[in-house]
């Protein structure tokens, strides 16, 4: 059941620290896929081949250029290579913005095999020309039509990245009932954090 | 110095004992105390034992009153002053022309001499109806009256009947001296009493006088003094070179300005008694008589034996109403006393006993001074006063004063309600104390006579005074005066404010502790606070280091593990089952330890939970299987009684199975020595809330370490950083819920309780 993908995909480990990177790259090899491992952005931009498939695990937070200017620079650059973004400072904040840049994922450390390599194949197939694992606008539609008003507004000050005691505070409510509504918009729209629910409604 | 006139500034000084003169109804000769020989004689020396003084001056006394007498004299026991009971010696010899002489003498020791005063003698009859009527009445008269007045009416009733004076009045000298008529007996029309003398009436020597000679009698006020001469023939007065003093003398002649005084009343013959209280000229009985009038030394004798009868009785009368003040009053205090000690406020105190402490020192109103506050009970000015200048005049924390406006600067008002006052000083620093205000005493004074002396110029331009020359009635309406505070009213007003002074002292010192108390405690919280505030921001920044440091090995742990798995997939190696449960373990607990990470980090920072609808019994119990795992205690039970019936509660699992870590494992420490060791936790709905119990039976909770049981860093309460319970605290109180323990007798019960989501009213 080994998984095989296409040899030609590289995956840039972008992560200064050696331990992190090296297992990165380990884990990445072992499932098929090759690695060019940099330990800052500028290594990247040194390193990176326009002309290979691939997409780019970023840490955000790097000596030097940090994740989030690289990402604008590429965009800049009109660089569209796939980025999944890691952290160990999995803020709400920094995930939204980098979400709403392009990137196509987003992903706590310690990270979960499973969920790094459904991130990777979605980059792949991105590149592939296949449809994205994107859900049809209707089942996104019914999906947000069983949403209360309440919630609805709890739901868009989210996607604007902010925290929920921000939202507590502006709609005169407790964090706890921010919480139940958040969860609540978890379970109706079928998502597991915020990337999800940016990924769907933009 | 003339008969009529006096010096106003030697009117006190006046030396009426050096006046060198007796009255003519006796004779005084003066013999040297040891060589007893005559060195002075008055005058009329002839007229009572037959030898004017130019034949006695010098001469041995012996040859007068014969060898036997003399003798009789110097086995005497003469005291340097006589103000006792008059003691008469009776002596009969023959006189010079052989005829026999009766007479009575009263002799006295004074300044090397011993002055002999010779009277004719009474004849017996007298005295034996003195004797019976001692007998029968006197005694009984005299102990019977239970008031003063009375005491003081009998004893002028009877002092007239024994000496026959047309009035006999009986004075009372308030504080500042004047005289007040309380008892009258007399035969005229016309009546003395109620009638005050003004204290210029008896000058300073004479009061002097009055206390050292308990009887004066002045038999004719008019009668011609009769000079003392001395062996070189002079006038033995106060101008001679050698004047002998006459201050036990009974016969003195009389000082002009008291001869004026007593003219100017139309009184011809004057008897005084004083009434003596603890060495005080408490009053004096005074006879009038307007026609002159001698009574025998006997009677006289009598007369000074009810004056003082009547003194002793006065003082035991004083003495008791004096008792029986103090006794009240010290029976108020201890009573206040009493109540403080069951942790009543002064002020509540004064408050209780407003009325019966107003009532014991005869005052209609009070006023406490606590520092800046005050304290009205009963009749107050309206227009606040102020004491100070009262407080500066206290002697032993009292001052009394029955004109405050002599004081301080008073209106109308003020000055009717506040005319007299009684302060207590009661605390070191003056800012507290107790007044007393009498209301203003309407009195009416009747004077006997304007109570000033007439002051004239002379030519020489020496100003005179002379003693009133009308006793008409004069009538003087007293304002601003309350009635004065007495040497009582002032026993009490100590006995009371010493009391109150002590227990001021108490509440001050018990408030001074309580604000150190309070201060400390007050320290003590902020010190937490700084500490939660420091640990906040220092556990902030260290947690997200520790979070940064360890999710980057962990991470690659992870990562590891994974690709080591699918390297000996890819290498087609069979994974044994017990080892691929193994790395998917090892793969989970790095997970789990990255998702504690994240959330300790996310709730130290005050990030959001990460809440979601969960069974609590398995959160619960994944949590003590958790710190079950790594002790090893084989005598511990461990009774878990769960509810499966409870609803999902909405909660982050990750804090809520560390919330039960840490208190498992605080459980399990404290039961480390324990006989018994059993755990229980109880899972509870309970209304709108699960509650959860943590019981243990352990060394249970000192009660000094409750109040600071959920502070971070109690290290006594934890062997960790004592940061346990302060985080299960902010964990729970995150979710909304409530932490306590309850205090049991033994071991300890720790109780959390989280919300029912929509049984608490809120909708989500």
């Amino acid at each position: 059941m080994a998984n095989r993908p296409d040899q030609e995909f590289t995956v840039y480990v972008v992560e200064d620290e050696d331990s992190v990177r090296k297992s990165f790259c380990a884990l990445l090899n072992a499932h098929g896929y090759s690695t060019v491992p940099c330990e800052s952005a500028e290594s990247f931009l040194k390193r990176f081949d326009p002309k290979q498939k691939a997409c780019m695990l970023l840490d955000v937070r790097l000596p030097g250029m940090s994740g989030v200017q690289l990402q604008a620079q590429l965009a800049e650059m009109r660089i569209g290579i796939p980025i999944i973004v890691v952290t160990a400072h999995g803020d709400i904040p920094i995930a939204v913005q980098v979400m709403r840049n392009g990137a196509i994922d987003f992903i706590e450390k310690p990270t979960e095999a499973g969920r790094l390599l459904e991130a990777i194949e979605m980059a792949s197939g991105l590149l592939a020309n296949q449809a994205p694992s994107e859900l049809p606008k209707k089942i996104i539609a019914d999906r947000l039509a069983k949403l209360t008003d309440r919630e609805r507004v709890v739901l868009r000050h989210m996607l604007e990245g902010k925290l929920n005691k921000e939202i507590a505070a502006e709609l005169g409510i407790s964090r706890r009932t921010i919480e139940v509504h958040r969860w609540r918009i978890r379970e109706k729209m079928q998502v597991r954090g915020i990337a999800d629910l940016i990924r769907m409604l933009g | 110095m003339t008969l009529d006139t006096v010096n106003l500034e030697t009117c006190d000084q006046e030396p009426i004992h050096l006046i060198g003169a007796v009255q003519p109804h006796g004779a005084l000769i003066a013999i040297d105390g040891d060589r007893f020989t005559v060195e002075f004689a008055s005058r009329n020396a002839a007229s009572f034992i037959g030898v004017g003084p130019e034949k006695i001056l010098g001469k041995d006394i012996a040859k007068l009153i014969g060898a036997g007498n003399a003798r009789q004299l110097r086995t005497l026991t003469l005291g340097p002053s006589n103000p006792e009971l008059l003691s008469p010696w009776f002596i009969s010899f023959s006189g010079p022309d052989g005829t026999q002489i009766d007479l009575e003498c009263l002799p006295h020791r004074s300044n090397g001499h011993i002055i002999l005063e010779l009277m004719h003698a009474e004849p017996a009859p007298a005295r034996v109806w003195e004797d019976e009527y001692l007998r029968r009445e006197f005694i009984s008269e005299l102990v019977k009256p239970g008031a003063l007045e009375e005491l003081a009416n009998a004893s002028a009733r009877i002092i007239r009947d024994v000496t026959g004076f047309d009035r006999v009045m009986i004075y009372r000298f308030a504080e500042d001296k004047h005289g007040e008529v309380i008892a009258e007996s007399t035969n005229r029309p016309d009546s003395f009493l109620g009638l005050h003398y003004p204290a210029s009436d008896i000058p300073d020597p004479a009061r002097r006088h009055f206390l050292l000679n308990v009887v004066r009698a002045i038999p004719d006020i008019n009668s011609e003094r009769v000079p003392i001469i001395s062996r070189k023939g002079t006038v033995a007065d106060a101008a001679s070179a050698s004047p002998l003093d006459l201050t036990f003398c009974k016969l003195r002649a009389v000082a002009p300005v008291h001869v004026e005084y007593l003219n100017n009343m139309g009184v011809a013959a004057s008897l005084s008694i004083s009434l003596v209280t603890n060495n005080q000229l408490w009053g004096l009985v005074a006879c009038h008589h307007y026609e002159p009038r001698e009574i025998s030394s006997s009677r006289l004798r009598f007369a000074e034996l009810l004056g003082s009868t009547t003194s002793a009785l006065l003082q035991s009368m004083e003495s008791t109403n004096q008792l029986q003040k103090s006794i009240t009053a010290e029976k108020t205090a201890f009573r206040i006393e009493q109540q403080a000690r069951g942790g009543t406020s002064l002020r509540s105190l004064i408050n209780d006993w407003a009325t019966v402490l107003m009532q014991l020192i005869d005052a209609q109103g009070m006023l406490l001074f606590l520092g800046d506050d005050v304290v009205a009970f009963g009749a107050v000015p309206s227009t606040p006063l102020d004491f100070s200048d009262l407080w500066k005049v206290q002697a032993d924390g009292v001052a009394t004063t029955a004109q405050l406006s002599e004081h301080i600067d008073m209106d109308e008002e003020q000055m009717k309600v506040a005319a007299g006052a009684a302060l207590l000083d009661l605390s070191e620093d003056g800012q507290d104390y107790l007044v007393f205000l009498r209301s203003e005493f309407e009195q009416t004074i009747r004077w006997a006579g304007k109570p000033d002396k007439v002051e004239t110029t002379t030519e020489d331009g020496v100003t005179r005074l002379s003693p009133r020359g009308s006793f008409a009635l004069w009538r003087e309406e007293r304002h601003g005066q309350s009635r004065p505070f007495s040497a009582m009213d002032r026993d009490a007003l100590r006995i009371l404010r010493r009391a109150l002074f002590a227990l001021n002292s108490l509440e001050h010192e018990r408030a001074a502790l309580e604000a150190q108390r309070a201060a400390e405690a007050q320290e003590t919280r902020l010190r937490h606070a700084l500490l939660d505030a420091s640990r906040a921001s220092s556990m902030g920044e260290l947690a997200s280091a520790i979070a940064h440091e360890l999710n980057q090995p962990l991470s690659a742990i992870s990562n590891y593990i994974s690709a080591c798995r699918q390297e000996l997939r890819n290498a087609d190696v069979v994974i044994p089952e017990r080892a691929a449960l193994l790395i998917d373990e090892a793969v989970a607990e790095t997970t789990r330890a990255g998702d504690l990470m994240r959330r300790m980090r996310n709730f130290i920072s005050a990030g959001d939970l990460n809440a979601e609808f969960i069974d609590l019994n398995r959160t619960i119990q994944q949590g003590i299987e958790l710190a079950l795992a790594y002790v090893d205690l084989p005598r511990l039970q461990v009774n878990l009684l769960l509810d499966q019936s409870i609803p999902l509660v909405l909660a982050d699992p990750v804090q809520i199975g560390q919330v039960m870590l840490n208190l498992t494992r605080n459980s399990i420490t404290a039961m480390q020595d324990s006989r018994v060791q059993k755990l229980t936790v109880e899972v509870i709905s309970s209304g709108a809330w699960v509650k959860v119990y943590v019981r243990d039976t352990g060394h249970g909770i000192p009660p000094e370490q409750h109040k600071y049981l959920f502070e971070p860093f109690n290290t006594s309460t934890t062997q960790g950083m004592g940061i346990g319970l302060s985080l299960c605290r902010s964990i729970i109180e995150a979710h909304e819920g409530r932490i306590w323990a309850e205090p049991v007798k033994t071991g300890s019960v720790f109780v959390f309780q989280l919300p029912i989501e929509g049984a608490n009213g809120e909708q989500a």
